[in-house]
């Protein structure tokens, strides 16, 4: 295993700062989980002490990719980055297991998610996987009873076949916007994605869903550079026509931001990386910054709210979605304890780590039933459906909303 | 050392499953502390009770097995680096506060608690545990009273050992002993207890603690002094405590530190200024306030160039800003930081300061001097970077020089990090042979087998 930045392992003193905001630690009280701990690895395979195999993956996994680590380092370790060139050089000398490979390869296949779209929602609205995990619960592997557990509430047409037979929404008075509808978004959260085509256009924009590929998230969490890179360019060549990208997804805001890093070193596409970068904008960055019409509904809602890593580490968007739950009439805002800590979904990792999800996702919902919340709201689609799982788990009736299904709706109250 | 491949599978015998871990990358992963060193244990045994630990002890005594007891792994000498292997006993799980008396003011904690979290819970209650390692958020209490840590508010509230009442001790035989109690004055017997604070893991491993809490001050001030000349904020620490003020903290900058701080942050601090100190005092409201008096009083007419009083929260974080930054400006300026931690007699400062400056000429190295300016406890921290072998070397020389200069002016290794195995080879810089004798005796009649961490305080 080769690293192209060794100083920046070797800064590491093992201070142990990071074991305090890691939430895989503060669960297991294990060294394994705390970033010092990867890092000690690391150092020990890059000086030849251990071998790059399985066992050592197996640590690196042990990981939410949440950014606490980092944000956290008093001596500026990228941890984040670390781990993430790490897993690349693990997956290129050991490969991937088959059931990530398929999970991987689905995701670059549209056509595929599209098929697959409407047989899943039948049987969610059939309440299978709810009866499944009811009747087989004790029955089923672990990681199968997480992915019934962690299923988006997929609706029968993903978002952007929905979007195309709807009439044209005009010139739009502002300009147009390239709206990012990730994976997750389209195929998951239709309804939510459908609000935030309705809040831009209320922001007087038009509005247009392109074809885009996955934001390569989870090639490059599973090490998948290579993938990871041919689904920039393909978004990069599909954004750069725009002035103005805006997505609601946290993770795919945060992948896009960082096109710009990936691909700098690519002569063909680096310069529209750069724009597609500079460009791209949260949702609730984008309204914060635009002037658009004040919700005039009532929504008679106690509300909190829960920051996704890939936004308030990701791209440091903390204030805005606030700021957003706070304007709509009726609305009481309240705080819930340790906002900003990840809620254990972290992509796949809820499904192949499950045990240690549950853990780090009871908590989180702990402290949302703390704040006797009526709603909670985060802009993340995978948060969504790890607080939904979490929350149901417990009985709680608090539901759980995307912060463009609640502003979009108050305008309708 | 009788030590191989089945220790592992031995251990599994007398721990529950999953609490014994023995691959390479759990032995990797349990190597270090947060010094630079590290040595690989041959076992972890993650223990969760009392019981659990003696049986950890009674295995390891039958087979004359090295036990490094280790906490959160936070250390700052090398204590709980598994120097000799064995078995590395994890104390992190057993993190319950047992009990909060607020009448008694007294806390029961386990070993593994986190020092900040529990600082937390005793103010929800009104109450205050002072002792306050810069690693309050993730050492833990344990490790704390085995190092017997400090902190800034060392100068007014003392250090670990002043809040520590009883203690259950498990001695290498894996024999469970109870020392002192729940009582503020207790002279039944030896005071054992506070032989096994600071004692480093060498005598027995703790599994409880009574500490001794006091009410939370109520009011809190915080000021910052710069002064152009070291000699007269020295004059001005020594002024303030003869006014009859004890601050709560009372921290020193030196001009490299200040310089380090102004490259990283460019808080508009004055480059030329030779040391800044900040000061916090706290207490009842009418106190908070005349003492806070006393000190700008003090400080003017001892030449202070600038004085400054926070009148909130955030004036307050402002003016902590420059001295919390110090660790981060630090790790921005080069790749890796030794921290030292002398105590000197507290008029020795300047002297101990203008030292530590020369040797920083001599070796051509940087270091930035900070601390705890009262009580005489001063951390040099030598930038340079680890793996450049002959600038380690010059590193060497230089950390030996300052232990040198700190005996001669009546100082001593560490004032609040240990010996552990990075100040072993000088202990007997600062230790009588006779009194390294009497540690090693009783050391011999506690731990007969040298099965608690071997090889550190002292070459045996």
């Amino acid at each position: 295993m080769e690293f192209h930045d060794l100083a920046a392992l070797f800064k590491c003193n093992k201070c142990g700062s990071c074991t305090s905001v890691c939430p895989l630690y503060q669960h297991t009280v294990n060294e394994g989980m705390a970033a010092r701990g990867k890092v000690a690895l690391l150092e020990a395979v890059a000086d030849g002490r251990l071998t790059a195999r399985e066992s050592v993956r197996a640590k690196l996994d042990d990981c939410l990719l949440c950014g606490a680590c980092t944000q956290n380092c008093p001596s500026f370790v990228p941890t984040t980055d670390l781990f993430l060139e790490a897993r690349a050089e693990l997956t290129k000398d050991l490969g991937l297991p088959v059931p990530i490979r398929m999970l991987l390869a689905a995701l670059r296949s549209p056509a595929l998610m599209t098929l697959g779209t409407p047989p899943l929602a039948l049987l969610q609205k059939a309440g299978i996987p709810r009866i499944m995990l009811e009747q087989l619960g004790g029955v089923l592997p672990e990681p199968v009873r997480a992915g019934l557990r962690s299923l988006p509430p997929t609706p029968f047409r993903p978002f952007r076949s929905q979007v195309k037979s709807l009439p044209s929404n005009g010139m739009g008075a502002r300009g147009t916007v390239a709206y990012f509808a990730g994976c997750f978004m389209n195929w998951g959260y239709a309804d939510a994605a459908m609000a935030t085509r309705t809040m831009l256009m209320k922001a007087g924009f038009r509005v247009e869903a392109p074809a885009v590929a996955c934001c390569g998230v989870p090639h490059r969490a599973y090490g998948d550079v290579e993938a990871a890179l041919e689904l920039a360019r393909k978004n990069v060549g599909t954004l750069a026509e725009y002035d103005r990208v805006v997505t609601d997804c946290a993770s795919c805001g945060a992948a896009l931001k960082e096109y710009r890093h990936l691909l700098k070193g690519d002569s063909e596409f680096a310069e529209r990386a750069e724009q597609v970068s500079a460009r791209t904008m949260d949702i609730s960055e984008f309204l914060v910054n635009h002037e658009f019409p004040k919700p005039e509904g009532h929504a008679p809602l106690r509300v909190t709210y829960h920051d996704p890593c890939h936004l308030v580490r990701g791209q440091g968007i903390k204030a805005q979605p606030r700021e957003l739950l706070k304007a709509i009439p009726g609305i009481e805002y309240v705080e819930m304890p340790a906002a900003d800590v990840c809620c254990g979904a972290a992509g796949s990792f809820c499904v192949t780590h499950a045990e240690l999800s549950l853990s780090v996702g009871g908590r989180k919902a702990e402290n949302i039933v703390s704040t006797g919340a009526d709603v909670v709201v985060s802009g993340c689609p995978s948060c969504l459906t790890q607080l939904s799982a979490m929350l149901r788990e417990r009985g709680s009736a608090v539901r759980v909303l995307h912060p463009m299904a609640l502003l979009a709706d108050s305008y309708t109250r | 050392m009788p030590v191989n491949g089945s220790l592992g599978r031995d251990l599994r015998r007398v721990l529950p499953a999953g609490q014994v871990l023995d691959s390479i990358e759990d032995r990797t992963l349990y190597a270090y502390d947060g010094t630079s060193l590290k040595a690989l244990p041959d076992a972890i045994a993650m223990a969760r009770s009392v019981q659990e630990v003696a049986a950890v002890l009674r295995f390891a005594s039958e087979r004359s097995v090295p036990v490094v007891p280790r906490g959160a792994g936070t250390g700052l000498s090398g204590g709980s680096v598994p120097a000799q292997g064995g078995i590395a006993l994890v104390l992190a799980g057993m993190r319950a506060i047992k009990e909060i008396d607020t009448e008694s003011m007294i806390a029961v904690v386990e070993p593994g608690v986190i020092t900040g979290e529990f600082q937390k819970q005793v103010e929800a209650v009104g109450l205050f545990y002072p002792p306050d390692p810069a690693s309050l958020n993730y050492c833990t209490l344990g490790g704390n009273i085995a190092e017997n840590a400090g902190g800034p508010h060392g100068v007014k509230y003392g250090v670990t050992k002043d809040y520590v009442l009883g203690l259950e001790v498990v001695l290498p035989s894996g024999d469970v002993v109870r020392l002192g109690g729940r009582q503020i004055k207790n002279v039944t017997g030896y005071n054992l207890v506070q032989f096994f604070v600071g004692s480093e893991g060498t005598l027995g491993v703790i599994t409880e603690a009574i500490l001794r809490l006091l009410p939370k001050p109520p009011a809190k001030k915080t000021m910052l002094a710069i002064f152009d000349k070291l000699d007269d904020a020295a004059t001005a620490v020594a002024g303030i405590m003869a006014g009859g003020v004890i601050p709560a903290t009372l921290e020193i900058m030196d001009q490299k530190s200040i310089n380090c701080v102004e490259d990283y942050l460019k808080l508009g601090l004055p480059r030329d200024a030779e040391a800044i100190l900040l000061i916090e005092v706290d207490g009842m409201p009418a106190a908070v306030e005349a003492e806070a008096d006393v000190i700008g009083r003090i400080c003017r007419e001892k030449g202070v160039r600038s004085f400054q009083t926070a009148k909130d929260k955030k004036e307050e974080d402002d003016l902590w800003k420059a001295r919390r930054s110090i660790s981060p400006a630090i790790s921005a300026a080069r790749p890796s930081k030794i921290g030292e931690d002398i105590s000197v007699p507290r008029r020795a400062i300047p002297q101990m300061v203008r030292e530590i400056q020369r040797i920083a000429l001599e070796f051509d190295l940087p270091i930035v001097i900070f601390g705890h300016a009262g009580d005489g406890n001063l951390h040099p921290n030598i930038l340079t970077d680890r793996r450049d072998h002959q600038e380690m070397e010059r590193v060497e020389k230089a950390i030996a020089a300052i232990f040198e200069a700190s005996v001669k002016l009546g100082g001593t290794l560490s004032g609040e990090h240990g010996i552990g195995l990075s100040k072993q080879p000088y202990m007997d810089l600062a230790v009588s042979k006779e009194t390294l004798e009497l540690m090693a005796d009783i050391k011999r009649a506690v731990d007969p087998k040298n099965i608690l961490n071997p090889g550190k305080m002292w070459s045996a």
